[in-house]
């Protein structure tokens, strides 16, 4: 166990959920489509900063001449989010439930919410910029480890979702564009990685409470700051479940502290810099039986660096994976000194590049194989890398993998420009519209799991999976309309949540089929839920019609019992004489009496209980 | 406290620190804005915060530095006037507010394509919304384009807001007399501050106009909402039909005249006028009391008034082939006896006015109303105000009314031609 504090962990969040009110600025939906009816093509143009400046990636982007083309789903699209008509008023829906999550979270709401413009120019949104409007300031959010300060609660624009790049077009689906997205950013004062997830999971289900969130994958998604003392800021990005959070914090609490001990490492052996002297060693290599090097070769040597690429920085990542990651815009990958002779590549064939090169003992190498120009970046930037470890951590965005290791993206962007968003007029929150919010607050998930417990008289929790599934009033009216047992219903969302995973189930669950589902829950066997529900999603028709499609009885089991039980009465001598032998010659009456209601299996089943208990 | 200031704003429990920002939106001093350190502005009911002046504010004019421009051997020489219009045009990312810039090293560091084209020399005449223009700054301009050309530019652009971008157009094709080069009017339908404007593309494919050997004023922007093809429009053929899409421009009862290449290539579609050799000059004198009319079932009561103020020239935009409802015949029968002249235009906007088909229309025909054949209400208006200028007798003025001077009016209604771009070509 790590001792976090002694480390000066410092945790900072950003969760940003979309909510499910349609989208921002228009009247359309702000479903996913992946068809489309139209596709326009456009260029964004770097724009000028107040002095008279243009981000140089920008403007090397727009002379590349890199198009966006951007598709979108006649009733899934307007003029608004294709920048041909001004926005319309901010979605009402979307505004009263951030007011709710800022009272929620006991916030500071602004008299006036003002939205403003973020240049972006990466094609993600078609304006060029997204819009963005602080709601309010200064909330809390409580966890075991302590309370933690929200500054900003705001209320964004999400962006277009890439769908692919064609040379130096990138094509855009516009259907995720303009969906609400709230924006809950806490300070940096976290101090433990389960604190992070605890305050996550707060957030969270404050956000939930609204009961206007969408659902589904990557509708919810957390940027996770991390820096210890010593360390630098890193921005973990998108990161979509909560239980990644603690294992994101914890390994790159790991790898800061690693890339800290080899940079006292190199200030220990002296190296003050890194030289990046490219050298041509594709003549050692012509006949080499490594099958990635197919032509150039290029290598660089590390002075001083000898034995580090081979260091771990997180389990199962080295310090060469952090270098090769910054040579990843250029090229797939590096090879080390550390992981050779491998790969087909000799020891004969490292030597002779050691030699080449001038790399000691105490040096690393790199090589690439590549094209001289494509080498030459790649090497540069592993160069520009191996130079960033000589202070220590680097500021950076990383993403998540699944196993909680992060992966570099790219350095951390600098501030973002911003400036009034002229198209929109302010809101006005009137401390009358508050006082009306305020009075008619929904209540947090906590809330419910008690009342849900309480009123129905089911375990905590049993209470806390159906908030967890967001499927309160759907457990409501499985009690108030259906009188479905509770374990039942429990049995119901877990069996939809299984489905689910399946290909060709909804993105969205059908709360509506659910309902069908309760209200022929009687003729459905516990056996008979997974292919009862897979079939009322599919087909959409009733349970009597699943069914039959399935050909399962649409006799309830009581029926059944019934039914063997008249048999039996009327068999009494066949049982006394045969005993458990009576089975078989009674099958035929039983299932002649349910007429094909019902599958042999369920009914043999039954049988063999009815007959054991006359029997026993 | 003033618009910059550094302040401290109280709540009752909290304190927030920013820049004092403009009054939003009109009329609400109940308000102030604040912009806080990290870039989002919030506004603070007034009655509710105390205020604390931190430091005054320095709303610097950022100085940019300047950018070197010499001209390039071989390049035309393209004059821009600026009229107002977001075309070109920088932001105060403090404010929002935006505003012209159109000294050359302005425009070019904002499109720099633009010195690849053609050398630019950059001068604003007026900024002002374009629904707020008036009779005599078409003067001015049309003064100020006969003097850039003088001093030898090749082609003249005109930026312009586009609400009125088509009747400026249609004006200076009249008072401009022996043309001899390309006047482009340019708007933007999105202002040049967004990553996304088509203001950019609308003034390169402008530029790259001006130098060709057309002889008339016209109009280029978006041709769809593609930023990859400009419409270049017949000044007197186009208008606005569309309040925000960036292809709002479209020819009407003729084809485009020309199609000009996001990659630079200009494409001749129907013929234009080349220079007859003569040397343009400025012909603005104009009558400023003339009128248009749309007509509505059950008008009445707006001809008289316009009669009674002494307006000498009325353009009806009827309905249908060129009708007015039986309430306003008395008032224009009594225009008309009071020496007013009434042309008739169409509310249709596409096709061509007949008064001989139904009776309401011979009537008002028989009375003295002109039909204007196919030209544009918007143009009618324009030309009617520039000929009265010129006469008055009631008989030169139908002549010179229907005698097509820039392209304005034609005998002919193309079969190819009706509706909105591609579609008709
Ligand atoms: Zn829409």
């Amino acid at each position: 166990m790590r001792d976090y504090a002694a480390l000066g962990l410092r945790v900072g969040l950003e969760i940003h959920a979309q909510l499910d009110t349609g989208k921002l600025f228009c009247h359309c939906p702000s479903d996913l489509v992946d068809t489309h009816d139209a596709a326009i093509i456009r260029r964004l143009r770097p724009t000028m900063s107040e002095l008279g400046e243009i981000d140089p990636a920008a403007r090397e982007e727009f002379k590349k001449g890199v198009m966006h083309e951007y598709r979108a789903s006649l009733g899934h699209a307007c003029l608004v989010y294709a920048d041909e008509e001004p926005p319309h008023d901010p979605n009402p829906e979307a505004v009263h439930t951030l007011l709710q999550i800022a009272l929620l979270l006991d916030a500071v709401v602004v008299d006036s919410i003002h939205f403003m413009r973020k240049i972006v120019i990466d094609g993600s949104n078609v304006s060029g910029f997204q819009r963005t409007a602080l709601v309010a300031l200064d909330g809390v959010a409580h966890s075991a480890y302590g309370t933690v300060r929200i500054p900003t609660i705001c209320l964004e624009e999400d962006a277009a979702r890439l769908v692919e790049t064609k040379g130096q077009t990138r094509v855009w689906n516009i259907d995720r564009l303009g969906t609400p997205l709230v924006e809950i950013a806490t300070d940096p004062s976290m101090h433990h990685p389960r604190q992070a997830r605890d305050v996550a999971l707060f957030l969270g289900q404050a956000m939930k409470a609204t009961r206007r969130l969408k659902r589904g994958i990557g509708t919810i998604r957390q940027d996770v700051n991390i820096s210890i003392a010593g360390g630098a800021r890193v921005e973990v990005k998108g990161v979509q479940e909560l239980a990644l959070i603690e294992d994101c914090v914890e390994r790159e609490v790991e790898r800061q502290v690693a890339l800290l001990s080899l940079r006292d490492e190199l200030v220990k052996r002296g190296v003050g810099g890194v030289a990046c002297d490219i050298v041509d060693l594709s003549d050692l290599f012509s006949g080499t039986a490594c099958s990635i090097i197919k032509g150039g070769v290029f290598g660089m040597r590390l002075a001083g660096f000898g034995g580090l690429p081979g260091r771990e920085v997180q389990p199962g990542r080295r310090f060469g994976t952090e270098l090769a990651d910054y040579a990843k815009a250029y090229v797939r990958g590096i090879f080390h000194s550390d992981e050779l002779p491998r790969y087909g590549i000799t020891q004969a064939e490292v030597d002779a590049v050691r030699e080449r090169l001038g790399a000691g003992p105490s040096d690393a190498f790199v090589l690439v194989a590549e094209k001289k120009g494509v080498a030459k970046k790649a090497l540069e930037a592993v160069a520009y890398r191996a130079r960033l470890a000589l202070e220590g951590v680097p500021n950076e965005t990383r993403r998540p993998l699944p196993d909680g290791n992060t992966q570099f993206m790219r350095p951390l962007p600098g501030k973002s420009r911003m400036y009034p968003e002229t198209d929109v007029y302010p809101i006005r929150v009137t401390p009358e519209r508050l006082a009306a919010v305020r009075a008619s607050l929904p209540e947090l998930p906590a809330e419910t799991v008690r009342r849900l417990a309480d009123t129905y008289g089911i375990a905590t929790e049993t209470a806390e999976r159906i908030v967890d599934w967001d499927a309160e009033e759907l457990f409501v009216r499985s009690q108030e309309t259906y009188a479905m047992p509770p374990n039942r219903v429990l049995r119901l969302l877990e069996t939809y949540a299984m489905l689910s995973k399946e290909p060709g189930m909804p993105a969205e669950r059908p709360d509506e089929v659910l309902e069908r589902f309760m209200e022929g829950h009687e003729k459905v066997t516990v056996e008979a839920y997974e292919g009862v529900l897979r079939e009322l999603v599919r087909t959409g028709g009733s349970v009597d019609d699943a069914l039959s499609a399935l050909g399962i009885s649409s006799v309830s089991e009581d029926d059944i019992r019934a039914a063997i039980r008249g048999v039996l009465d009327a068999n009494a001598a066949v049982i006394a004489e045969r005993g458990a032998e009576a089975f078989k010659p009674l099958m035929g009456p039983v299932m002649a009496s349910l007429r094909g209601k019902c599958d042999g299996k369920t009914i043999s089943a039954l049988l063999r209980e009815e007959l054991d208990a006359r029997l026993s | 406290m003033n618009v910059g200031d550094r302040i401290r704003v109280r709540t009752k429990e909290h304190a927030y620190e920013g820049i004092l920002m403009p009054s939003e939106g009109t009329a609400n001093e109940a308000y102030l804005a604040l912009k806080l350190d990290n870039g989002y502005n919030i506004g603070f009911l007034r009655a509710s915060v105390s205020v604390e002046l931190l430091e005054e504010g320095h709303m610097a004019n950022a100085t940019m530095p300047p950018c070197e421009i010499a001209p390039t051997l071989g390049l035309p020489d393209i004059a821009i006037l600026g009229t107002g219009g977001t075309v070109a045009s920088k932001i105060d990312y403090l404010t929002g507010a935006v505003y012209p810039s159109f000294s050359p090293d302005e425009l070019l560091r904002l499109v720099p394509e633009l010195g690849e084209i053609a050398n630019i020399s950059g001068r604003e005449l007026y900024s002002i919304v374009s629904e707020d223009i008036l009779q005599r700054d078409w003067e001015n301009i049309a003064q100020a384009i006969v003097g850039r050309i003088a001093e030898g530019a090749s082609g003249v652009v005109i930026t312009h807001g586009t609400d009125t971008l088509h009747f400026t157009a249609s004006m200076l094709s009249f008072m401009l007399r022996d043309l001899d080069r390309p006047v482009v009017c340019v708007g933007a339908q999105r202002s040049s501050d967004r990553p996304s404007s088509d203001a950019a593309f609308n003034l390169v494919s402008s530029v790259r106009f001006a130098a060709t050997d057309c002889a008339e004023v016209v109009v280029c922007m978006h041709a769809g909402i593609d930023d990859d093809v400009c419409h270049v429009h017949r000044g007197t053929r186009v208008r606005k039909f569309h309040t925000s899409r960036r292809d709002a421009f479209v020819s009407v009862n003729s084809l485009p005249l020309a199609r000009v290449y996001g990659a630079g290539r200009v494409e001749q579609v129907s013929p234009y006028r080349t220079s007859s050799g003569k040397d343009v000059y400025a012909d603005t004198s104009c009558e400023e009391r003339v009128s248009l009319v749309k007509t509505y079932p059950g008008a009445a009561d707006i001809v008289g008034a316009l009669v009674d103020r002494g307006y000498r020239g009325i353009i009806i935009e009827g309905s249908g082939l060129g009708h007015a409802p039986d309430t306003l015949h008395a008032e224009i029968r009594r225009g008309l006896e009071e020496g007013v002249f009434f042309g008739m235009a169409s509310q249709c906007v596409h096709g061509r006015v007949n008064m001989n088909v139904y009776r309401g229309g011979r009537v008002l025909k028989e009375a003295g109303v002109l039909p204007l054949g196919d030209m544009l209400a918007e143009t009618a208006w324009c030309k009617l105000s520039w000929v009265l200028g010129h006469v008055q007798d009631r008989e030169e003025v139908a002549r010179a009314m229907l005698l097509p001077v820039a392209g304005e009016v034609e005998d002919t209604s193309r079969l190819d031609v009706y509706g909105c771009r591609e579609a008709c070509l």
